[in-house]
């Protein structure tokens, strides 16, 4: 959407148009849903953060400033949102702490693997997703997920431009490794569960180690 | 994209290697088109970093947000928004604002008044009846007063009906100054003025300095009553104190005892009739 039409449709909302809030809410919650969900990892937090934030953000909507865009703010507040939450429902633990514990090797055993959701493919980028760095997964999701340019994610974030990029390489090379791991042990299982299963357990093994 | 290119060369460390920076570059869209043609070129030979890109890639693609099942929260976001009132067309929300401006005003102002009546006039602005244990005594009392009262006066009615020869005697009047006797009567309380006595003793009753009443009233004696009936023809009948009241006629015509608990005389040193005890 470009900048003049969402101008006119924050205005008809501003003005009491209902039509012109549906509208707008219709162009941006795939994008902050995905990146919700890409976050937290579970449907149900996102749901509600983002119904929360499109609330806080419509019912405001007359203090919005159009030199900035309506994506920015509405991410803003969802961000917030998230961690509002996340400190709410649980403690907060750092990925990279937990994954340089050790055990065998780099992957976290099939027992792990078995209460985590990486049955399928799609599980599998959400699972090593969340194996980032909260930082790393956030930066990836926006720049990959919802093409941001880095400058604006560095806005976002308030953070330098160098630390962004330090960050989405560094988060990019080891999603590489991880999704790759996760994808074949997600395939592993999908077979193994599915009846299909018909590689002999040294094979599995080979793969988890 | 065309953005400045810092990044290392293709012979830089390890010779027939592409460098990571090159690549994360590259990923970035921050190498110019025809850089990109010579990492493309160069992956045909670096198969390791051919193999990276292509899972990275492979990765980012996963990463497709239109792949994310999503419910639709529009629906529930404007339900959400309709309980703030949020959607009121802009001509409408000036006089919707008024209009609640006004009725808090209007609350605040009849909430300023009730205040000021209050310390004004306590009692206008208590809700119901607040009874005290004082106010219920003396209320009682004066209830009691009133139908005593009136009690006492249907009985003097009656009395004096029943005297009727005491018309325009009793009814007579009464000066401030006159001196009342108090006779109780059948429990009753039957008062008398001077006047009254004086009329008494004009018609005929001699009421002697020994306390003696004369009447040509003789009553028939009842038991716990006085009827008093009127006779004319007895007369200057003598009064004789007995211990239940005082007894009047000699006896040829009957007694008429005038039963009394107690005979008072206020403000009288007159003895014209003693106390009985």
């Amino acid at each position: 959407m470009d900048r003049a039409a969402e101008r006119d449709l924050i205005e008809r909302a501003i003005a009491g148009e209902r039509a012109a809030a549906g509208e707008l809410i219709k162009a941006h919650q795939r994008s902050v849903y995905g990146y919700i969900l890409r976050m937290s990892g579970r449907h149900e937090m996102a749901e509600d953060v983002v119904q929360e934030a499109f609330v806080r953000v419509l019912a405001n909507l007359h203090r919005f400033d159009f030199r900035f865009r309506f994506s920015t703010w509405l991410f803003t507040i969802a961000r917030r949102l998230y961690m509002n939450a996340v400190a709410k429902s649980k403690p907060a633990y750092d990925t990279d702490f937990v994954g340089s514990m050790g055990g065998k090797g780099t992957l976290p055993d099939a027992t792990t693997y078995s209460q985590e959701r990486s049955a399928t493919e799609k599980d599998a980028i959400q699972s090593a997703l969340m194996h980032l760095s909260v930082e790393q997964r956030e930066i990836i999701v926006l720049f990959h997920q919802l093409d941001w340019p880095i400058a604006l994610i560095a806005s976002h974030l308030d953070m330098p431009e160098g630390t962004v990029k330090s960050h989405l390489h560094r988060g990019r090379r080891r999603l590489r490794v991880l999704f790759k791991e996760h994808k074949q042990l997600a395939s592993v299982y999908k077979d193994h569960f599915g009846g299909q299963f018909d590689q002999s357990q040294s094979e599995v093994d080979e793969v988890l180690a | 994209m065309n953005a400045p290119e810092n990044h290392e060369s293709f012979d830089d460390k390890t010779p027939g290697r592409i460098p990571e920076s090159l690549i994360d570059a590259a990923l970035d869209g921050e190498i110019c088109d025809q850089m990109q043609e010579e990492i493309a070129h160069a992956l045909r030979y670096d198969h390791t970093r051919r193999a990276e890109l292509l899972e990275t890639s492979d990765a980012v693609r996963a990463l497709d947000l239109d792949s994310i099942p999503m419910p639709d929260m529009q629906c529930a976001v404007l339900n959400r928004l309709d309980q703030h009132d949020r959607f009121i067309p802009r001509s409408l929300r000036r006089w919707v604002r008024t209009g609640r401006m006004a009725v808090a005003a209007g609350v605040l102002l009849g909430l300023m008044l009730v205040a000021g009546l209050q310390s004004v006039y306590p009692r206008l602005t208590t809700i119901g009846a607040q009874s005290t244990p004082v106010d219920d005594v003396a209320s009682a009392m004066q209830y009691d007063a009133q139908s005593m009262v009136s009690e006492l006066e249907t009985g003097v009615e009656q009395i004096r009906a029943s005297l009727s020869p005491f018309d325009g005697f009793l009814a007579s009047q009464r000066g401030p100054s006159s001196r009342t006797i108090t006779l109780t009567i059948d429990q009753r309380l039957v008062r008398f003025t001077n006047a009254d006595i004086e009329a008494l003793i004009a018609s005929g009753v001699p009421i002697s300095e020994l306390n003696e009443l004369q009447s040509r009233f003789p009553a028939r004696i009842g038991q716990g009553s006085v009827t008093l009936v009127s006779t004319s023809s007895v007369t200057s009948r003598p009064m004789t104190r007995t211990h239940s009241g005082i007894l009047i006629g000699d006896g040829q015509d009957g007694f008429a005892l005038i039963q009394t608990d107690r005979l008072d005389r206020e403000k009288s040193a007159d003895d014209r009739i003693a106390d009985l005890p």
